[in-house]
């Protein structure tokens, strides 16, 4: 049953190309970045769909080779729909991380507003160029992450952050 | 190249099934190679992988009249990236680090980690509560279950998460 490139006027090909092109990269990488995280369900629902457009795709670009415009909108299809991915992925937050906070002065205070906000939140004391500093521990979902960062730079400026991609281990490990 | 032109019609849907399945399998775990840089293997898995897939395309463009062809096409896609994901999660090459926070029996989980033959580095820290223990525990990706259990079985409500690491150094590593 698959799509009949035939009927279609040549004029509108490479738009469909690019479309289903565009469509299948974004599932592409989504999946990608569910096989990094170990989300066996989600990859395989997403591997489906995916291949499924990618082979309507592949059909219609060799049969219509002579068309160098199919293969640009192929080729556009798939960049665009890579970077797409990545946007959807940001958007969709799903998962946790755990973000390292380093404050020279702050520590304390960016500890309070964390723990003003309901995020859990620990803090080693060590030692810096000038002195103590105070590196603070947050696990949080990434959706809270901007949040957090907002939060964090309102008590300190200064503060420097970093993203650590964790997985978290089986059911009731969240303290 | 493998002639599937002989193949009778009704069998073709299970052989583009099964050179999918084996095709993803390799490919993602190939991917999740790439990530922790193991390139000889990365190197190997690819050629293997992109061999079994040219064979598969082809068999389903020269076919696209069967939907059964496509179905098998994208299913064995799907299912090979679960396969590929379990078998790496079998195998568990590489280096994780666990970092552990507990409220009351940090010096506890510290000792019996050791005991058992890991090392463990247990820093003071400040949680929402007062003092709290961070433990940081470099070991091998299969050892993580066993060291959980350990964690599990002295502070259920320890907090902890796993992280893939890339080792720089060998400090003290059980192998």
């Amino acid at each position: 049953m698959s799509l009949d490139w035939s009927l279609i006027p040549a004029a509108l090909v490479p738009f469909m190309i690019l479309v289903i092109r565009i469509g299948n990269l974004s599932l592409s990488t989504l999946r990608v970045l569910t096989v990094v995280r170990g989300r066996k369900r989600a990859a395989w629902a997403l591997g489906f769909v995916q291949s499924l457009l990618f082979v309507t795709v592949i059909a219609g670009v060799l049969k219509n080779l002579d068309n160098p415009w199919n293969l640009a909108a192929y080729a556009a299809g798939f960049a665009t729909g890579n970077v797409l991915g990545i946007i959807i992925d940001d958007r969709i937050a799903q998962g946790y991380s755990l973000l390292r906070i380093t404050s020279s002065k702050r520590g304390a205070a960016i500890m309070e507003a964390l723990h003003q906000a309901g995020m859990g939140a620990t803090e080693v004391a060590g030692s810096g160029r000038d002195g103590t500093v105070s590196l603070i521990y947050s696990y949080s979902p990434r959706r809270k992450v901007r949040k957090i960062k907002e939060l964090v730079l309102q008590n300190d400026p200064q503060a420097f952050m970093t993203l650590l991609q964790v997985r978290q281990l089986g059911d009731g490990w969240e303290g | 190249m493998i002639s599937l032109l002989n193949i009778p019609a009704a069998v073709l849907p299970f052989i583009i099934f099964a050179l999918r399945v084996s095709d993803m399998s390799l490919d993602t775990l190939r991917v999740l190679f790439v990530i922790r840089g193991r390139k000889p293997l990365a190197w190997i898995l690819g050629f293997f992988q992109s061999l079994l897939w040219v064979i598969a395309i082809t068999s389903v463009l020269s076919n696209l009249d069967n939907l059964w062809n496509i179905i098998a096409y994208a299913g064995g896609f799907a299912t090979g990236n679960v396969v590929g994901m379990t078998i790496e999660e079998r195998l568990a090459i590489g280096h994780s680090n666990i970092q552990i926070i507990s409220s009351r029996w940090g010096s506890a989980i510290a000792e019996t980690i050791r005991k058992k033959g890991y090392a463990a580095t247990e820093l003071p820290a400040r949680g929402k509560d007062g003092t709290v223990s961070m433990i940081s525990c470099s070991i091998l990706r299969r050892d993580v279950n066993a060291v959980r259990q350990e964690v599990n079985k002295i502070d259920p409500d320890a907090f902890v998460t796993v992280e893939d690491i890339r080792p720089l150094h060998r400090g003290f590593w059980r192998s």
